[in-house]
């Protein structure tokens, strides 16, 4: 034990009491915890009327997607994809007729969508990594022609890793792509992977 | 020294309190603050350029971001609340810790479970469930010093000299029982090995248990030991009464009761059965009084001192801290909404949400009190008020910067994910809303970067303060009566909480009571009944190789960026397909559906693209995924499938009820390695299968192919038994 002298206290802060306003004096509580005192104001109404205005919110809330019908989750989604299929029966007839078009396509576009996606496999003068060399006449899939082209970046040659692009391109970029593709035929880039496929000329 | 109630007239006690133990949680406070905010501005830089996860494994960010929220929380906040409840505690009861071991013995146990946790996350080990990622043998070291702590601190009431507990006391007994109760339950697991373990709930109710342990690690140590803190220090440093002692009752109370609930506002549109949903939400938007209760009961405490407010740095920070915790407990209700957490959840704008409440309310809090108890303790003053000062605007123009590019960005990335037009997604490539979004990453590393300033400046501060303290600290002696028994008849006009303060055992039971019954009504019906939990699935269990696949999706840390949740929204469906639904999950332990989407959503990536794809892409993402930030994984390349465990593991598995037979757990190697050396065949002509077949990649590749749509026969809602 210390040397007692130094004046055993309550408080750390004995010399420092509270400070109380005037007219805090009627309502300081005889609580004393380490020189906490404590006042008996009461509750702030409006902090009172917020807690209720939030219970009585949570009753209507709860009621309002519980006990009424199709406020659910699950009624609001299968509604959502219900409306959602029936605007596409007209709109996917359109996107099945959507092929190869050269409206709104461009060669710059194609050219920045090859680097940006397909280069990775088919190299970046598309002379052909994992995926065939492009610049050839030789085709393991479709002819050549526009619209073969287009459906084989749209459907994508999963077995071969290559996948359904139309998930992730507009139609109008597919196309921009098969312009691109047509105009390097023939530039023969080194390095190039030998021929793959069948020969269309 | 004698403790013991005595019958005959008070005597005074002399006593003194033990504040080398609060020495030392500030001292450890202090270090594991800067580890917690370093880690932070590491993974920030991560974010904004990816190239910072320098191709290591025990550096990138699914390993990393563990380490950040456990730190911050458990090693940070955690030693300085126990810094802050050592020192007013004992002040408060008048009386020194109970037992001076038990102290340290806490202590030192909780700097080895920070430490252990240090390294073990950097490694991967982890049992891959948020904020409670430490494996089981740490798990239950935690629960050992809780326990510890809990003791000496119920002891330590028993030998009070102070009739009444305060205030701040009721948030501490309330933080000791539940962060006990959440942490045994939620950590239920079983062993595979030392450093592996399966947790026991799988899927919905894995998640419920899960969130209903993260809400309220959010709410018990986040929460409820900083207004026990609030409640000494600003009436102890303002040297004014506290404001209403009625709302201190009636808030505490309340917070304790409804905070409990609100857990499932984590799982909104998940497969948990919407009536949870509900409740997390109404009992979220209720919690706002209770919350706004304890702020404005520090705020108006500060009546007729607001002018200190501008001289003194300590004041800037209490009250900063307040407003920004009265800020996070505005924006958590509104983030609960089912309709605005249909944009916001998985965004950044959540991470934004809990930084206001880390760096705001419990960070200023921390500083404030560091920046009392360090002179007085050391007796001594503070080095400079000024740079105190500066580092109050420093943090507080990093937190801003920090949480408004996080709203920014997380509104950004919430309409671009949900974003359509004529049916279609305007934004189908997922890439796109990351990179939109990379210049936020940088204000927000900027935010960062200042908020670790600030905090370099209060260590430089606290350390000449500590180093000008005079050489022979004596420890001052206090006096006061022990305890009397009281007549029982002898004040009937006091309430009854008053009488309830002079008894913590009934005090306590009764926040036990108060936590028990929203955990009860929530948790139970979905571990006992049949009906959240579809049993006539035709879901199988994972192969061997699927299985091992997925402890190395856990082990990195996947879910850290990739959820595993289609949420039953049109714009998710058509992203990424086919909702979610309870039996995908089913066997999962522990389940993996995520709280963020860094990355694309994950659970039904299976057979959209090629196996090779997928070996290219974790090779070097961005070859497969132009401008995506996904570190690359070069060693899931080059390691060596680990089977020992396997058969183990299915073990295991089968004891929690997923239904593998014997034959299956038997022969788990034999059937991984055949799985492994079909998928090394048909990866590509120019890699040797044999030599692939063997390595981490193909388990991999397995599990995620793995992650489909199950095709049901009926309808799995009305599974009843």
């Amino acid at each position: 034990m210390n040397e007692k002298k130094d004046s055993t206290q309550n408080h750390e802060d004995s010399s420092s009491s509270s400070l109380i306003l005037e007219d805090e004096k009627d309502i300081v509580l005889d609580h004393d915890y380490d020189g906490i005192k404590e006042l008996d104001n009461p509750l702030p109404k409006w902090w009172v009327n917020m807690f209720y205005l939030t219970a009585v919110f949570a009753v209507i809330y709860t009621g309002y997607y519980h006990f009424r019908n199709g406020n659910l989750i699950e009624d609001r989604f299968q509604k959502s994809m219900i409306v959602e299929t029936k605007e596409n029966s007209d709109s996917l007839s359109d996107i099945a007729a959507v092929g190869f078009s050269e409206e709104n396509a461009s060669i710059d576009e194609g050219a920045s969508l090859y680097t940006s996606r397909c280069a990775a496999c088919h190299g970046q003068k598309a002379e052909g990594i994992i995926g065939p060399n492009l610049t050839d006449n030789y085709w393991l899939n479709g002819d050549g022609s526009n619209d073969s082209i287009y459906n084989t970046i749209k459907v994508g040659i999963p077995e071969k890793g290559m996948i359904a692009w139309e998930a992730l391109l507009k139609p109008s970029q597919i196309s921009s792509l098969v312009l691109y593709i047509q105009s390097i035929k023939g530039t023969a880039p080194a390095n190039g992977k030998p021929a793959q496929g069948t020969l269309f000329e | 020294m004698n403790n013991h109630p005595q019958t005959h007239p008070p005597k005074n006690d002399t006593f003194q309190y033990d504040d080398s133990i609060v020495k030392k949680f500030i001292i450890a406070t202090i270090g594991w603050g800067f580890v917690a905010l370093l880690v932070g501005v590491v993974l920030a830089t991560q974010l904004a350029n990816w190239t910072f996860n320098f191709d290591l494994s025990w550096i990138t960010f699914g390993r990393l971001r563990p380490l950040h929220t456990n730190a911050a929380i458990f090693a940070f906040a955690g030693n300085a609340i126990f810094a802050g409840i050592y020192h007013s505690s004992q002040r408060l009861l008048k009386t020194r810790m109970f037992s001076d071991v038990l102290s340290k013995i806490h202590f030192w146990g909780w700097q080895l479970i920070i430490v252990s946790a240090a390294i073990t996350l950097p490694l991967g080990i982890t049992a891959g469930k948020e904020y409670a990622e430490l494996e089981w043998p740490i798990d239950i070291l935690i629960a050992l010093i809780w326990v510890i702590f809990a003791i000496n601190y119920f002891l330590t009431l028993k030998v009070r000299r102070e009739r009444h507990i305060y205030v701040a006391i009721w948030f501490y007994i309330a933080t000791i029982i539940t962060v006990a109760i959440l942490h045994i339950v939620n950590s239920l697991a079983i062993p595979v090995g030392l450093f592996k373990s399966y947790s026991l709930f799988s899927g919905v109710q894995d998640a419920l248990v899960q969130w209903w342990y993260g809400h309220n690690a959010v709410a018990f140590f986040l929460t409820t030991p900083f207004l026990g803190l609030m409640y000494y220090y600003i009436p102890k440093i303002i040297k004014r009464p506290v404001y209403s002692y009625r709302l201190s009752i009636i808030h505490f109370w309340a917070l304790v009761f409804i905070y409990i609930w609100a857990g499932p506002h984590h799982l909104l549109y998940s497969v948990l059965p919407e009536w949870a949903q509900t409740m997390g939400v109404v009992f979220s938007v209720m919690l706002l009084a209770p919350s706004w209760g304890g702020m404005i009961n520090g705020l108006l405490t500060l009546r007729g001192s607001w002018d200190r407010v501008r001289k003194e740095p300590i004041l800037k920070f209490l009250v900063a801290s307040l407003t920004l915790y009265g800020m996070a407990t505005f924006e958590g209700p509104l983030l609960a909404f089912k309709s605005v957490n249909a944009l916001a959840h998985f965004t950044d704008w959540i991470i934004g949400h809990v930084h206001s409440g880390v760096l705001g309310w419990n960070g200023f809090m921390i500083f404030a009190l560091l920046y009392y108890c360090v002179p007085k303790l050391w007796k001594t003053k503070l080095y400079s008020d000024k740079l105190a000062t500066t580092h109050f605007w420093v943090a507080t123009v990093g937190i801003i910067l920090y949480i408004m590019s996080m709203w920014a960005s997380g509104i950004t990335q919430g309409l671009m994910w949900l974003g359509l037009e004529d049916g279609r997604l305007i934004y189908p490539d997922f890439v796109e809303t990351v990179t939109k979004i990379i210049p936020l990453y940088y204000v927000r590393l900027v935010g960062g970067l200042l908020y670790l300033s600030g905090y370099l400046l209060m260590i430089y501060n606290l350390v000449k303060t500590i180093a000008s303290a005079p050489k022979n600290q004596t420890s001052p002696s206090y006096s006061a009566p022990a305890l009397q028994k009281v007549e029982h008849d002898n004040n009937t006009s006091e309430s009854s909480h008053r009488w309830l303060e002079r008894e913590p055992d009934i005090l306590t039971i009764l926040v036990i009571v108060a936590v028990a019954v929203g955990s009860i009504i929530e948790i139970i019906p979905s571990l006992t009944s049949h009906k959240y939990v579809a049993l006539e699935t035709n879901k199988k269990p994972y192969s061997a190789l699927e299985l091992a696949g997925r402890d190395i999706y856990i082990r990195e840390g996947c879910y850290t960026c990739h959820s595993q949740m289609v949420r039953p929204i049109k714009a998710e469906v058509l992203r990424y397909g086919a909702k979610s639904e309870l039996d995908d999950s089913i066997y999962d332990h522990p389940f993996q559906w995520g709280s963020r989407r860094i990355g694309p959503d994950l659970a039904r990536v299976g057979g959209k693209y090629p196996d090779i794809w997928h070996y290219r892409h974790m090779d070097d993402p961005r070859s497969m995924a132009p401008g995506s930030i996904m570190p690359n994984y070069p060693w899931l390349l080059e390691n060596n499938l680990d089977y020992g465990l396997l058969e183990k593991k299915l073990r295991v598995m089968q004891t929690l009820g997923v239904p593998y037979s014997d034959e299956n757990a038997e022969n788990a190697i034999e059937d991984a390695k055949a799985q492994a050396l079909e998928i090394g065949k048909n990866l590509d002509p120019s890699i040797d299968a044999k030599k692939i077949s063997k390595k981490e990649i193909i388990a991999l590749i397995a599990y995620l192919q793995s992650l489909k749509e199950q095709l049901h026969h009926e309808p799995l809602h009305g599974a009843t038994h």
